[in-house]
């Protein structure tokens, strides 16, 4: 029996991975503004779920590697 | 039914049980990884730092223990956020960590400790860094989303009712901005709209009490079941809060402690209400924070009054042990029946190490004479302080307003009995006013007590 909290099944490293990528490519600000927020909205959520694992900034607060899921993970 | 209605969480007593309910010695895990990864966060991009920790002696890598976190990494206090603002320029701001496209927030604070200190505040601090930590306090209070609150609140550029603009948001509050009317104008705002809450500044908002009442606007009536405040001692004095509750109707209050640059960040309870526990729980989803001594910082017995020390996650511009320059008593996890497991402000704040004022060679802290003020029955929580000096000889004198119900033969009582209480608590003699009520000026924003007058009267 799975017991883990759905809230835990998401990959969010995974979906913030997405969202940038998705961010980058946007067609227009509009889109490309809005997913990058998404983007910091789950790490947001990550560090409510998982204080443990969860990264303390956005990864493009990061210059070197803007890309990153997220930084000091 | 509609979506919330259905929520899972929706019927939970709890708005973030994960943290709140959170063991110690998970909170010092996860609090130490924080700490270590913000000083490495810190030190890579803010010069400040790497100077401060340079000198020193330490890096980062050599964080690696709550002992080391105690004894080798160097406070922050007021004067170095100024000094790193002057240094960054006209338009700088100290300790910016975060690159310009962060940008989100512009605040300051009111400049009562040095110079007006400039804020920067970034999109993910807004959901990181205490600035919905009101929404702990409103979810125990019974607020849920689809519930509105009213602000009694000019916006300006002061951290404090922004912050609980956007815990509204993110709880799912109506919010109501009362902005740019006058009290009168704000209270048939109010009787019209039935606000489910209210929040202000304690004095303002008992002053928007005393003003329905001459009105006869019944606040009663207006089912206002929550009032949500922040900036000023009066809650934590019972008669006070007793007072502010009785002119709303008998609302909750939810108190919320903090500094606008460290974000408001310990709130108070439901028991602060059904069992008259007085402090405030550090909501440590967003900081962690002891108790000091004043000259090396380092924790004191828990219990003990120090020195409240936080360290903020706030990325825009961080705050590593900061100095707050509160007198605290930090009890760490209490059970008091709430709920809930984060660390415990026993009493509030209960001074300033920078309010202390020396009267004829007794160190006195203002706070103290608020409480026995409060203590104090016939007495308003209205009170002002005036420090004079007469041939070399300092002179404190406590004006305060009487109760409505107390005529100007009982005065001289009043005055006796505050003068007594004083003395004995203090010890220092002090001269009271006692002053027909609303005889003192009423503040919105932060109510201003004490007026030293040394300088002229010297």
């Amino acid at each position: 029996m799975n017991r883990t909290p759905p809230s835990k099944q998401l990959d969010l490293a995974a979906v913030r991975v997405t969202l940038l990528k998705l961010s980058d490519t946007a067609d227009t600000p509009a889109v490309g503004r809005l997913l990058l927020q998404a983007y910091e909205l789950t790490l947001v959520a990550e560090q409510y779920i998982d204080p443990l694992q969860a990264p303390i900034a956005p990864g493009w607060y990061d210059v070197a590697d803007p890309m990153a899921g997220g930084v000091l993970a | 039914m509609s979506q919330f209605q259905a929520a899972r969480w929706r019927d939970q007593p709890l708005w973030d049980r994960t943290w709140q309910t959170m063991s110690r010695p998970q909170l010092d895990a996860v609090h130490l990884r924080r700490i270590k990864q913000l000083i490495e966060f810190a030190y890579e991009r803010v010069p400040f730092y790497r100077e401060k920790y340079a000198a020193a002696g330490i890096k980062p890598a050599d964080v690696r223990t709550w002992d080391d976190f105690y004894e080798h990494v160097p406070t922050v206090d007021k004067v170095d956020l100024i000094a790193d603002q002057e240094r960054n320029g006209p338009n700088g701001f100290g300790l910016e960590a975060t690159p310009r496209e962060a940008r989100a927030w512009y605040h300051q604070t009111s400049g009562t400790t040095g110079g007006p200190f400039r804020e920067v505040f970034t999109h993910y601090d807004r959901s990181t860094a205490a600035y919905d930590a009101s929404t702990y306090g409103w979810w125990d209070a019974g607020l849920r989303p689809g519930s509105s609150m009213y602000f009694a609140f000019n916006f300006g550029t002061f951290m404090g009712f922004w912050s609980k603009v956007f815990a509204a948001e993110r709880m799912g509050l109506m919010v109501i901005p009362g902005g740019g009317l006058d009290t009168v104008g704000r209270l048939e705002q109010i009787a019209e709209l039935a606000p489910d809450a209210v929040a202000g500044t304690p004095t303002y908002l008992m002053r928007m009490g005393e003003v329905a009442q001459q009105h006869g606007i019944d606040l009663g009536a207006a089912g206002v079941r929550v009032l949500s405040t922040a900036g000023e001692l009066g809650p934590s004095v019972r008669s006070f809060r007793a007072q502010l509750r009785e002119l709303w109707g008998g609302a909750r209050i939810v108190d919320i402690y903090g500094q606008s640059e460290n974000s408001f960040g310990a709130i108070e309870c439901r028991m602060a209400d059904d069992a008259e526990v007085n402090g405030f729980h550090v909501i440590e989803r967003y900081m962690h924070s002891y108790a000091g001594d004043t000259e090396q910082y380092r924790p004191v017995a828990p219990g003990e009054v120090g020195e409240h020390i936080v360290t903020t996650f706030r990325l825009g511009q961080p705050l590593i042990k900061y100095r707050t320059h509160d007198l605290v008593r930090h009890v760490g996890t209490v059970d008091h029946g709430c709920g809930w497991n984060f660390g415990f402000l026993e009493g509030g704040v209960l001074g300033r190490t920078d309010d202390m004022i020396t009267i004829k060679g007794t160190n006195v802290y203002t706070s103290s004479i608020q409480r026995l003020v409060g203590d104090t029955p016939g007495l308003e929580p209205h009170y002002e302080l005036h420090i004079t000096r007469d041939r070399g000889l300092d002179q404190l004198t406590v004006r305060v307003e009487a109760q409505a119900d107390r005529t100007a033969d009982d005065y001289p009582a009043l005055r006796d009995q505050l003068v007594a209480k004083i003395r004995h608590a203090v010890g220092i003699t002090v001269t009271a006013d006692i002053l027909a009520p609303e005889t003192l000026q009423r503040y919105e924003l932060k109510t201003k007590r004490v007026f030293d007058h040394r300088r002229e009267t010297s």
